[in-house]
């Protein structure tokens, strides 16, 4: 069919019944990719990788010779205090991926009134919030479980051998576990702190604000009181004490796992309410 | 058929929006009236599903608008009032995902969506980010945003606010054709009666939640009495007296002529008049009622429905 041809013309084709979730997700992640700041963190974490690749070749290479001198160092392992320090030494880099692909995502909408566009199609309020959330899914995924589990099985292939399974067989699970706790409470706090504003800059003060102030708050007043119950207000420090309980480390804070866990879960549904609340369908037509 | 509301109505909280509202709209063009706060806004809700009426029934393209409304939305185009658009994409690119949303696929979308941007005259601009679009450019990419899933029925909320006349009159040119000759059925919410009086042959006229009056606008737009602007060589006042004599009533339109509303077979009665009064009628052309009066008209009334 011509395109140059400016008549309308009635649609003969078959509707597809793919999510719109999906189909918005897949749209949202081309932009997320086509700004710098996401690639160029992207490569950053990719250096991570390569760094603990090296970390790898030299576990599955004898120690003998030239390479002796790793004999004496535990660090050079590929085990679970290795993935734990990989997972938690990231912690700035998913901020700024959030900062770059999140934070602007759903304030940009408000400030462009596009939420009138979207939900005026087959599109509900959850599908709209799930196609917004793929990106940050998506990336947070590709700096957290995605290479952490990569290096595992590489690490198995390399050696052939599954016996670091036997040695530490909650591993999998506790890199799977952490991360999808990172990855929800980030994904979902930066797209409630996104909804609050129509300024996409506001947004990431914003955001900035959420994930830096509790963390100064908790040290603070941790240092007052020495009382470490107050790091429950700081994300950073339950996503730790969370991280080292599941990786079955020595917690950094006196501070139940359990508690934090809990106060992570309520972080979660409280930024999701959030979202169910500012984001409405009933305001896609404006007027009385 | 495009839609059909019974007794309904429309709460929010403690504020009746709508009230025992019944309309049926087969297919056309219904140009929907009403000042600010007359429903207009909460019937276009019901219609694409976002409220829920508190009494009453909304059937749209012969479907009930319950729970599955979203379903519904496949088949209805919205453009919105305000000025709107999805950030960070060009033109191709926001109305193609418009089209995969209501469920092209992508290669079908991407076609489409190159087509409207012709048709709504934005071709040579389609790959500009929207976001540097014009006033008029944007209002015409919310109308592709509409149309590129081609909807059975088009609801259309201010479409020409902002557009310079020229565009004004292109923007009406293509939503006429869109109603008359491509079977699309339209919805114009307007408060530009003209607009309204230009596309459609169907009009609402709402107030305070209620119906005032609807049905089709040449019928509408009749006045009970047959109505002519005259103006005559001689005595006016003559005529005037003659015509009253007859039976019919006069008044002074601002142009300086007569408007006479005359009973059955007003022509003749003219010309018996103007033969009696010894005037020549030098201008006699039938007068037609605006919509603007027949709203003002209407509001004065107060409520009558005649879906």
């Amino acid at each position: 069919m011509p395109i140059h041809d400016v008549s309308y013309r009635h649609w003969q084709g078959t509707r597809s019944n793919r999510p719109p979730s999906f189909v918005l997700g897949a749209a949202q992640l081309r932009v997320a990719l086509r700004r710098r700041g996401v690639r160029v963190l992207l490569l950053v974490s990719g250096l991570f990788v390569i760094a603990y690749l090296g970390i790898l070749y030299l576990e599955t290479m004898p120690r003998e010779g030239a390479l002796g001198f790793l004999r004496d160092i535990p660090f050079v392992s590929l085990d679970g205090r290795t993935m734990k320090f990989f997972l938690m030494r990231q912690r700035l880099l998913q901020y700024m991926l959030c900062l770059a692909a999140g934070a602007e995502v759903i304030a940009l909408d408000r400030r462009y009134r596009a939420l009138q566009i979207y939900l005026a199609r087959p599109l509900r309020v959850p599908d709209y919030l799930a196609g917004k959330a793929v990106p940050m899914l998506l990336l947070l995924s590709l700096v957290t479980w995605v290479p952490a589990i990569l290096l595992l099985v590489l690490k198995s292939v390399a050696t052939a051998s599954l016996e670091w399974l036997r040695d530490e067989p909650h591993l999998p699970f506790a890199i799977m576990g952490y991360s999808t706790l990172l990855v929800a409470s980030l994904t979902s706090l930066t797209l409630a702190v996104s909804s609050m504003t129509s300024s996409p800059r506001l947004a990431s003060g914003q955001l900035v604000a959420v994930l830096l102030l509790p963390m100064a708050a908790a040290d603070i007043l941790t240092g007052l009181t020495h009382n470490d119950n107050w790091r429950l207000l700081s994300l950073d420090s339950l996503l730790d004490q969370v991280c080292s309980w599941m990786f079955r480390a020595e917690p950094p804070y006196e501070l139940s796992p359990w508690a934090a866990l809990v106060m992570l879960f309520l972080m979660i549904a409280g930024a999701i309410a959030l979202l169910l609340r500012r984001v409405r369908a009933v305001d896609v037509v404006g007027g009385s | 058929m495009g839609f059909e509301v019974e007794h309904l109505s429309v709460r929010y909280g403690r504020q009746q929006a709508l009230q025992d509202v019944s309309l049926r709209f087969e297919s056309g063009a219904l140009g929907l009236l009403g000042p600010n706060g007359a429903g207009k806004s909460s019937l276009l809700r019901t219609l694409l599903g976002f409220v829920a009426p508190s009494a009453g029934s909304v059937r749209v393209l012969g479907e009930p608008v319950g729970r599955d409304a979203h379903e519904l939305r496949r088949r209805i185009g919205y453009h919105p009032e305000d000025d709107v658009l999805i950030p960070a994409m060009n033109a191709v690119g926001s109305v193609a995902l418009c089209g995969q949303l209501a469920g092209l696929d992508h290669t079908d979308a991407l076609q489409r969506a190159h087509e409207i941007l012709y048709f709504v005259g934005l071709g040579e601009v389609r790959y500009r980010i929207a976001t540097t679009y014009s006033q008029g450019m944007r209002q015409r990419l919310k109308l592709a945003q509409a149309l590129v899933h081609d909807p059975e029925l088009l609801i259309l909320d201010e479409p020409t606010n902002g557009l310079d006349p020229n565009g004004r009159q292109e923007m009406l040119k293509l939503i006429r054709d869109l109603a008359t000759a491509k079977g699309i059925h339209l919805v114009l919410s307007s408060h530009l009666l003209p607009d309204v009086e230009a596309v459609c042959d169907q009009v609402v006229l709402l107030h305070n939640g209620r119906v005032l009056t609807a049905g089709r606008m040449e019928d509408l737009l009749k006045s009970a009495q047959e109505t002519y602007e005259v103006r005559v060589k001689g005595a006016p006042e003559a005529f005037a007296a003659a015509l009253l004599a007859r039976g019919a009533r006069t008044t002074s339109s601002p142009r300086g002529s007569l408007l006479v509303q005359t009973p059955a077979h007003g022509v003749r009665l003219l010309f018996d008049a103007a033969h009696t009064s010894g005037c020549q009628i030098r201008h006699l052309v039938p007068a037609r009622e605006s919509l603007v009066e027949m709203f003002a008209q209407a509001v004065d009334r107060g409520p009558h429905a005649d879906p």
